[in-house]
């Protein structure tokens, strides 16, 4: 039998699963929008929510298979930063207002940064999914540059992170990731390779998490050089 | 509520998946664009964008079997389909927006990662609409040939609003090399690069350095590239012809290969490897190559039929002859309604048949073949030109072919290395005294057109010189110097009456054909100069 490559394999299967997807996730959206009944309203949403959860782990299944096979190589492009994040956040606004929490983004028009679009928004997209099962009623999004490095940050009002998910900057690229006990591990293990694909003069993006969010909720920061 | 529309604005939504199509238009519909129109794979998008103009297409990178989103892309800007101002956003999945940014010299304005929502695409559109608007007048500057003008415009850009501007930057360089500019051209690269290693940055420095025939130093940028991303294709391409340029045949074929492996769906990377595979005598290889060229004509303006007769040479070349007969008739049966193919396919019958010593066959392929050259208009290859020489020596008779030989004499005249080639083939044949005559009286021929026209400019006789080099540029398309000449008596003009109006466009569309021809000739890049320097006087 011939040995099929596996990753063109991937790739057609990713392609086919987004059409269907995309299908999906836009249906939901046309009779959300029709929707006045509150109780089918939220369960619709509810829908939206999982289908991005399924876009979500795709993404990252297929960017982790890639680097693990040396296939993935970072597409840095100069991207205004402000449109990025509005566009990402863009898509939650609905979802998140149904649980009375809010999203705001600070940033300036002008900031401007190389960032692969794909994976940073894969990272987004990743800690919203789980923000919106523990925030409570905020939630607030900024980037800056700092010398020569963009600081994106994610701060809410939850419970924070647990223990086993507080990384360092320092340590966050040792750090043992437990993908057991929740998708948080992978996520954060993907948001970790993430950064680190950014790459300039030498240095290299870390995230870290502390517990400095609003009223002792999460704060999750990603570092770009 | 939407403020932002499409009013006025066509609209072309390509893709291989019905219900994407309907989703899409569904999406565009409120903004209330004058027309959509929709294809179902890549062969219907040419042919809609050959009968109308769009303002946005919408294309999927994945189109089934035919041709994909960037092939749509690349015969759309290659073939001028696009208008200079039109906006073309690829929608990909994640795992192919890379590839499609990587194709650093044919890219989309934008484009879109599946899943998305109405509002994302609305937006996304938006974006693109607002930056070509922002950038209008420096597309204008260019679409009327105002080169330093376009210049100027960038730099304001970039003044006003230093960041974000990749585009700008990015046409800023472009300039600069159109221009000749290489010096400035290289500071500018490499003060970027000092702030960031951005490939196509560096991709564009060793371009310039390949232009300035500094070919090591471009070897090193290109293999810098490679280090960043083995997957960089385009660098790839780069590499080999660096290194085709130092000598080293073996290994650019190498490293053609290796692009090759990473992206097999170029005819022109397949085609190039094809050709120095075959004067490397890896003809194994370049077979292969040769086949898949020909095959990509079904999908790829790039692709031609012309790599016939270089795919039976490489088979007789291993003695597949029978083989070779056949593959003959399978091109013949698989393109049967391509005119190109029946020209193509009958001088590589004759050139097998020569090669067998089926003489008789041989002149009778060839007679089809000098019967079609008649019929059709199109300037014939220089390869075909020299197998149809070569024929009809073998069968002892150069009348034959004397008008094809006389032609690509007095096309290529200034290229030495072709003009060896054709001495070579009438020495082989015993005939050196022969070819030497047709080279030797075609040039005088041709400087003495070239001396007529320069006088008529030198006697103060400009429009009539102007009017004797367009007429003889008409006669000899492919001479760089009547190009040349014609440009300088238009510049000369210019200078005279002060009005740069009536020859400006005309002049530069002339170097550009003469640059075209002969890239190295430095004539152009002087010209061009005396040209930009009379616009900006006018201005």
């Amino acid at each position: 039998m011939k040995t099929i490559n596996f990753s063109t394999v991937l790739a057609s299967a990713v392609h086919d699963i987004k059409n269907a997807l995309n299908i999906l996730i836009n249906n939901i959206d046309a009779i959300s929008n029709t929707t006045v009944n509150a109780e089918n309203k939220t369960e619709l949403e509810q829908l939206q929510y999982q289908g991005k959860r399924i876009n979500n782990h795709l993404i990252q299944l297929l960017v982790l298979y890639r680097i693990n096979q040396s296939q993935y190589f970072p597409n840095l492009m100069e991207t205004g930063i402000k449109e990025f994040l509005d566009e990402a956040i863009d898509q939650y606004t609905s979802l998140f207002a149904l649980k009375n929490i809010t999203l705001t983004v600070d940033c300036t028009d002008d900031l401007y940064w190389y960032i692969d679009c794909d994976l940073i928004n894969g990272v987004l997209t990743n800690i919203m999914n789980n923000l919106y099962m523990h925030a409570k009623s905020k939630i607030e999004i900024s980037a800056r540059q700092e010398s020569n490095t963009l600081i994106l940050q994610i701060k809410d009002d939850g419970f924070g992170f647990s223990d086993e998910m507080l990384l360092t900057p320092f340590c966050s690229q040792q750090k043992k990731f437990n993908f057991n006990s929740s998708s948080t591990g992978l996520g954060l293990y993907f948001s970790s390779i993430a950064a680190e694909m950014h790459q300039n003069n030498g240095k290299s993006g870390y995230i870290s998490t502390s517990n400095d969010g609003l009223n002792g909720g999460g704060c999750f920061s990603i570092m770009l050089p | 509520m939407n403020i932002w529309n499409l009013k006025n604005k066509s609209v072309l939504i390509v893709d291989d998946f019905d219900k994407m199509r309907l989703l899409i238009r569904e999406i565009l519909s409120p903004l209330m664009p004058q027309k959509i129109t929709m294809a179902k794979n890549g062969e219907e998008a040419i042919e809609l964008l050959e009968k109308q103009c769009f303002d946005i297409v919408l294309c999927d990178y994945k189109l089934g079997d035919g041709k994909d989103g960037q092939q749509v892309l690349e015969e759309a800007r290659h073939r001028d389909l696009l208008k200079y101002n039109a906006t073309f956003i690829m929608i990909t999945a994640e795992n192919t927006s890379a590839m499609v940014m990587g194709a650093i010299d044919f890219l989309p304005d934008d484009y879109i990662s599946k899943p998305f929502t109405p509002s994302q695409l609305q937006k996304r559109l938006e974006k693109a609409s607002r930056k070509k608007a922002q950038l209008d007048n420096i597309a204008t500057a260019i679409y009327d040939k105002n080169y330093s003008k376009a210049i100027t415009l960038c730099e304001q850009r970039l003044q006003e609003s230093p960041t974000g501007q990749m585009e700008v930057l990015r046409t800023k360089g472009e300039l600069l090399k159109k221009l000749g500019r290489l010096n400035d051209a290289e500071n500018f690269y490499t003060s970027l690069l000092k702030e960031r290693n951005i490939p196509w940055v560096r991709q564009s420095l060793g371009q310039v350095y390949f232009q300035k025939g500094n070919y090591s130093e471009a070897e090193t940028q290109f293999k810098l590239l490679l280090k960043d991303n083995p997957a960089n294709v385009n660098a790839l391409d780069w590499l080999a012809s660096t290194l085709e340029k130092q000598g080293e045949l073996e290994n650019s074929q190498n490293i053609l290969q290796q692009a090759i492996r990473r992206s097999p769906k170029s005819p022109v990377r397949q085609r190039k490897l094809a050709a120095i595979a075959l004067i490397n005598g890896a003809y194994d290889v370049a077979e292969k190559a040769y086949e898949y060229a020909i095959n990509e004509c079904k999908h790829s303006c790039l692709s031609s039929m012309a790599d016939c007769s270089g795919l039976i040479k490489s088979m007789i070349k291993q003695g597949k002859t029978e083989e070779a007969s056949k593959s003959i008739e399978n091109i013949q049966k698989n393109f049967k309604n391509n005119p190109e193919a029946r020209f193509h396919t009958a001088l590589a019958s004759s050139v097998l048949y020569r090669e067998t010593n089926e003489l008789e066959k041989c002149r009778k392929n060839l007679e089809t073949v000098l019967k079609l050259i008649n019929s059709q208009s199109e300037e014939i290859s220089t390869e075909a030109a020299l197998d149809i020489t070569k024929n009809c020596l073998a069968l002892d008779n150069p009348e034959l072919a004397i008008n094809v030989i006389k032609q690509l004499v007095n096309n290529h005249s200034e290229n030495e290395q072709l003009m060896n080639q054709v001495r070579d083939i009438y020495e082989k044949a015993g005939r050196s005294e022969e070819g030497n005559a047709i080279i030797q009286n075609t040039k005088k021929e041709i400087i003495r057109i070239n001396n007529e026209g320069v006088k008529l400019a030198q006697d103060g006789k400009l429009e009539q010189s102007i009017d004797f080099f367009i007429q003889a540029a008409k006669g000899l398309p492919n001479n760089a110097t009547i190009n040349f000449n014609a440009a300088y008596s238009m510049i000369q003009q210019m200078k005279k009456t002060g009005d740069t109006g009536k020859y400006f466009s005309l002049s530069k569309t002339l170097l550009e054909q003469g640059h075209k021809i002969d890239p190295h000739n430095q004539k152009y890049f002087q010209l061009i100069k005396l040209v930009e320097d009379l616009s900006s006087q006018a201005a």
